[in-house]
């Protein structure tokens, strides 16, 4: 069973991804901001995928992402998906130069973001 | 839910414009708990459904669909099987009468060879006595020449009178198994009868109970079929009404903004948003407003809105 963490600082949303992720058959972690998903990740080095907020307080996503492909979690295999509201390309252009995988735009619909999470975790 | 509150010995020294935004503030932030609750509580329940219909379609399937399937459960192999056993007991049984059958008829058979055969001593026997008379009649007018023809002749009769007696006996016995014989024949006939009105019942209500089956594996099927469409239907209607609560954080997440577009214009300078979402037991977003922990601002608040190359619900793999 696969390891992903949700980083995100609303409930709701770490709720839903929590809730849909499950019934996919994965193991959730989750983190309520950047900073908590960094030191999540720093402490479980089994987490496959992780599914990151941008907009956070204390570390956004891309703070994150970019911490990640600093200290070389993503290099070692750790994918990042980016789940947001935000949809602008130099945002976008960012995390994709930070090593993530894929950008998916709030409200997501749960098979889709299912299937791309399979899709990394395999 | 959150109840009015008396306004603050902070409020109480406020200008009123500035009370104003802070009553603001606060049912902005009374209103994202409350709705933040509402839509936790709602997911639950949401997620509940959807894990009460996933387990209640496996129970389905895994009692119902076992009887209906094919496996060692089924109700169509298990009929088959029973079905097999007694057609084996029936053929078996058929074998047996008809075995029992020709026994009777020989033993009928042999019984009336033995009556004629006694028929046949019986007249040996009258000869023999006749025979054994004349010699006696012979031995006495020879007088005292005579005397051993006549104990020999006496030994003769007494032995075809013995033989006329045990031949009675036989003939007795011949006629009165002739009855029981005829008796155990017609039952023997009786059974094979009765078994094979057996046999062709069981071979009618055989094709009935398949019957039967074939519709027990029918409604199985047709019971799965559906329960695997509403279980579809329920999880589409579920992710769409997942898509729907989302909205909450979408909306709470503008009504931060509103908050920080609130703070900047009663402070004169800008925006400072995002402000993340706190514990409701956390500081108010006005407090870390006010202690400056609110961290930089959207990051898209320095981007032009034309560049938005994503819209929601949209997803992008590199």
């Amino acid at each position: 069973m696969a390891k992903v963490l949700i980083v995100d600082d609303s409930a709701t949303m770490r709720q839903q991804l929590r809730q849909v992720l499950t019934t996919g058959g994965f193991d959730v972690l989750e983190a309520v901001d950047g900073q908590d998903g960094l030191e999540k990740l720093n402490a479980d080095k089994d987490v496959r995928v992780t599914i990151l907020d941008v907009n956070m307080p204390r570390m956004n996503g891309i703070e994150l992402a970019e911490a990640l492909k600093a200290n070389g979690r993503i290099d070692a295999g750790l994918n990042v998906m980016m789940l947001t509201t935000e949809g602008h390309a130099e945002l976008i252009a960012r995390a994709k130069a930070a090593g993530a995988k894929g950008w998916i735009v709030k409200p997501f619909k749960p098979e889709l973001l299912l299937a791309a999470v399979k899709k990394f975790a395999a | 839910m959150h109840g009015g509150s008396a306004p603050s010995a902070t409020n109480m020294h406020s200008t009123p414009t500035e009370f104003a935004r802070r009553e603001i503030e606060t049912e902005i932030e009374r209103v994202l708990r409350d709705t933040e609750s509402s839509t936790l509580s709602l997911g639950e329940d949401l997620g509940l459904i959807l894990r009460e219909s996933r387990a209640f379609t496996d129970q389905i399937k895994h009692s119902i669909g076992a009887l209906g399937g094919e496996g060692d459960k089924s109700v169509a192999v298990v009929l088959e099987s029973q079905n097999r056993t007694v057609a084996e007991f029936l053929q078996v049984l058929r074998k047996t009468v008809a075995t029992q059958s020709a026994i009777a008829e020989r033993v009928l058979e042999t019984s009336r060879i033995v009556a004629q055969a006694a028929q046949s001593v019986a007249s040996i026997s009258m000869q023999s006595r006749m025979l054994s008379l004349n010699t006696m009649i012979e031995a006495e007018r020879l007088g005292s020449q005579g005397r051993p023809v006549m104990v020999i002749a006496q030994e003769m009769r007494e032995l075809s009178e013995n033989i006329a007696g045990s031949n009675q006996e036989i003939t007795r016995l011949a006629v009165a198994l002739t009855p029981l014989l005829d008796n155990v024949k017609r039952n023997i006939g009786s059974l094979n009868e009765r078994t094979d009105e057996f046999g062709q019942r069981f071979d009618t209500e055989r094709e009935r109970i398949r019957q039967a089956t074939t519709n027990v594996e029918t409604a199985v099927r047709d019971t799965l079929r559906a329960g695997d469409e509403r279980l579809a239907s329920i999880v589409e209607v579920s992710n769409r009404s997942l898509i729907s609560l989302q909205s909450q954080d979408i909306v709470s997440q503008r009504l931060r903004r509103v908050i920080s577009l609130n703070a900047g214009a009663a402070t004169g300078g800008q925006a400072r948003g995002p402000i993340g979402s706190q514990p409701c037991d956390g500081p108010s977003v006005a407090e870390q407003i006010a202690r400056g922990e609110a961290t930089d601002g959207f990051l898209s608040d320095s981007l032009s809105p034309e560049s938005a190359t994503l819209d929601s619900g949209e997803m992008m793999m590199f």
